[in-house]
């Protein structure tokens, strides 16, 4: 008998499998809590529009986008900046301070070519369901227009036939 | 004798397929595909612009003559929900309201588009008005005619968005939005 062959100590093969099983699992639910974490669309029905352009957003370019559920509250990445609900004074200084942000972090160019002043040249995407009440897209845009905001830009998100057509 | 016993041993071994491994590979493509496909959105967008210079001009700016599209809801309509199990849409009760369901408008809303002295509750009619401004504009040496969009009460997003699409539909780009929040 050859004992040296089946030395306990330096035979012992170690199972990788469970190993990569747990660091996959572990890094495919960081994925996830990431991306939910980070994620800024709201789940809502959007309206339907024929001419609408395809949005395909580059997933690691930051871009502001305002979402507008059917009651009326303004959503920035699962964050409440506005509720119709609330009253009060001070109610419209939350998105108003949201919206001075966006623009600040905006790419900017000037006025016109006879004024210089710097405005916000990037489009701000507004996300309203379609049963929501205009009158709070509209509330989302004077703010924007705001000498403090000045973004001029604007996008609405809507459903195009194709989506509908797939569902 | 002993070197026949190993054999024996080996011959009698029941080979199994390790199951586990397998197993575990498929939950995880499972998963993954589960989490990808939710966060999988293709999404459209329409484009307009609020006025520009907005607080930046200190003196008076000239007013351009834009061709203006009121919108007054004459039938607000039925409120609906979707029904999973009647899998369409039913009117939605007076308690759902109250528990704040969220509710769309039946096909009988109607929509009064006022352009001028000009009203009218088909879209149709609104596109070729508009296409007649935008040809007068072109022919007049804009680039394009320039639409307001006055929203009035009870208005929602879809009733304006569908003003927007046929509005882009005929080419014009310049486009502003009027109105406020607390009428």
């Amino acid at each position: 008998m050859n004992l040296a062959k089946h030395d306990a100590e330096t035979d012992m093969d170690m199972d990788m499998t469970p190993m990569i099983d747990v660091v996959f699992l572990l890094i495919i639910f960081f994925m996830v809590i990431t991306d939910l974490t980070q994620q800024d669309l709201e789940d809502l029905q959007l309206p339907l529009a024929e001419q609408a352009t395809p949005d395909k957003p580059d997933p690691d370019e930051w871009r502001p986008i305002l979402n507008i559920p059917f009651n009326g509250p303004m959503i920035y990445k699962r964050e409440t900046y506005f509720d119709p609900e609330v009253k009060g004074p001070n109610r419209f200084d939350d998105l108003r301070e949201l919206l001075v942000d966006f623009a600040r972090n905006m790419e900017q160019a000037p006025l016109s070519d006879s004024n210089p002043m710097m405005v916000p040249d990037e489009p701000l995407l507004i996300r309203a369901d379609m049963t929501t009440p205009f009158r709070f897209i509209q509330f989302a845009m004077a703010q924007a227009a705001d000498p403090s905001v000045k973004i001029w830009k604007l996008e609405l998100a809507v459903s195009t036939p194709q989506e509908e057509n797939a569902d | 004798m002993a070197q026949k016993g190993i054999l024996a041993k080996i011959a009698d071994e029941k080979h199994e397929l390790e199951m586990t491994p397998m197993i575990d590979v498929t939950f995880l493509l499972l998963i993954f595909f589960m989490c990808t496909l939710k966060f999988k959105v293709l999404e459209g967008k329409l484009g307009a612009y609020l006025p520009k210079d907005v607080g930046a001009q200190s003196t008076p700016q000239e007013e351009i003559e834009k061709f203006k599209i009121q919108l007054r809801v004459l039938n607000e309509g039925t409120k609906m929900r979707f029904s999973k199990e009647a899998e369409k849409l039913v009117p939605v009760s007076e308690a759902q309201l109250e528990d704040g369901f969220r509710f769309e408008y039946g096909d009988d809303r109607r929509i009064e588009y006022t352009m001028g002295s000009y009203a009218t509750t088909d879209l149709e009619e609104v596109r070729k008005r508009l296409s007649q401004v935008q040809k007068a504009a072109i022919a007049a040496g804009e680039d394009s005619a320039r639409v307001e969009i006055d929203p009035r009460e009870r208005t929602i997003n879809r009733d304006v968005v569908r003003v927007l699409d046929v509005v882009i539909g005929e080419d014009i780009r310049e486009i502003n939005f009027s109105g406020s929040f607390e009428k």
